[in-house]
């Protein structure tokens, strides 16, 4: 009994137990570290996206402010480019009646930067543009 | 056999499972990091106000209100620059100063602010965008929010609708009549600014058309 006690007192982990040990830590680690990543990732990816949603913005305004744009848009709000500093961005807008409806019309905008597309998409009522 | 099984780790084994463990720790490491300077890369907190601001200004004007009792009034003229220039406003020597009531909620008021926005400007030169904020029929002290610090100029245009030919005008002055929409301009001067702050002047910079009341 003594000589068992001694044993098991002398004893390290074995070669198993470290393992699993450190895969759990590692496990933990690479979840937490992980999810810090990806909040860290989307930040920068969104705050790079900003020009291009202020830019979309500008061309839904543009659709508002054009009275009948909705039922037959324009060639000059369909498609066209952005001044300085954005000189590379394009942009085209589309608009669809909803099925089933006279009235609701879903605007879309898309601005291209280089591989970057940015699509901002609204629902806008006929009746919304003031004569 | 079972001597062996009772020895537990060697030091040889441990060192090496601490070096592969160290090894994986330190490229986790090397990447976060890459994150982490991107995430503080200079300009970008400015980028994320600047979009802040751009939808204030938004928020506030859409819901530029009048009423029926005529006090509250939308007044929207070009200022010149400085008291001594030549005496005619242009649009490209003046400043815009904007002022009105809006509904949407601010610092001062959940319900009623007269908004005024405007360049500060003084002898020692231009101190950037501001907008003043005064609770409208209610008591209270003014309040000074700076938009834009580093901005040098403020344009602004205003759509109005006669016999249903729209028009942009330089000015507008009125306590019964709100414009169709307004077009926001900020101006920075590439030569004096900040390099690390470009991204975020070139996003201010973006003209805002903001259609006003009843289309929203």
């Amino acid at each position: 009994m003594t000589a068992m006690h001694r044993n098991r007192a002398r004893r390290g982990f074995t070669m198993l137990e470290a393992v699993v040990a450190l895969a759990i830590i590692g496990l933990v680690c690479v979840g937490v570290l992980g999810a810090y990543g990806a909040t860290l990732r989307a930040d920068v990816v969104a705050v790079d996206r900003l020009p291009l949603a202020a830019l979309a913005e500008e061309r839904i305004s543009a659709v508002d402010l054009e009275p009948g744009s909705l039922e037959r848009l324009p060639d000059s709000l369909a498609r066209g480019t952005f001044g300085a500093p954005y000189q590379t961005a394009t942009w085209d807008t589309e608009v669809r009646r909803v099925a089933q409806s006279e009235a609701l019309f879903d605007v879309t905008v898309r601005v291209h930067d280089g591989t970057d597309v940015f699509t901002l998409r609204t629902r806008r009522h006929r009746t919304a543009v003031r004569p | 056999m079972t001597t062996a099984r009772r020895q537990g780790m060697t030091l040889m084994e441990v060192v090496v499972a601490l070096a592969i463990a160290g090894t994986a720790l330190a490229a986790g490491a090397a990447a976060l990091g890459f994150l982490v300077d991107q995430h503080s890369r200079p300009g970008i907190q400015d980028v994320a106000a600047a979009s802040a601001v751009r939808t204030t200004l938004r928020d506030w004007t859409s819901h530029a209100r009048l009423t029926t009792e005529g006090d509250a009034e939308f007044r929207g003229t070009p200022v010149r620059r400085a008291l001594n220039a030549f005496p005619i406003a242009t649009h490209d020597s003046a400043d815009a100063e904007l002022t009105f009531v809006t509904t949407a909620p601010t610092d001062v008021a959940m319900a009623g602010t007269q908004v005024r926005i405007h360049m500060q400007r003084d002898s020692g030169g231009v101190h950037g965008l501001v907008a003043e904020l005064t609770p409208f029929r209610a008591r209270g002290a003014p309040v000074t929010i700076t938009l834009a610090p580093d901005a040098t100029g403020f344009q602004s245009r205003y759509l109005g609708s006669l016999f249903g030919n729209r028009v942009w005008q330089n000015s507008w002055i009125s306590t019964s009549v709100l414009p169709v929409a307004i077009e926001l301009r900020v101006l920075f001067d590439p030569a004096t600014a900040d390099p690390a702050s470009a991204a975020a002047h070139a996003l201010i910079a973006v003209p805002m058309t903001i259609p006003l009341g009843a289309l929203r």
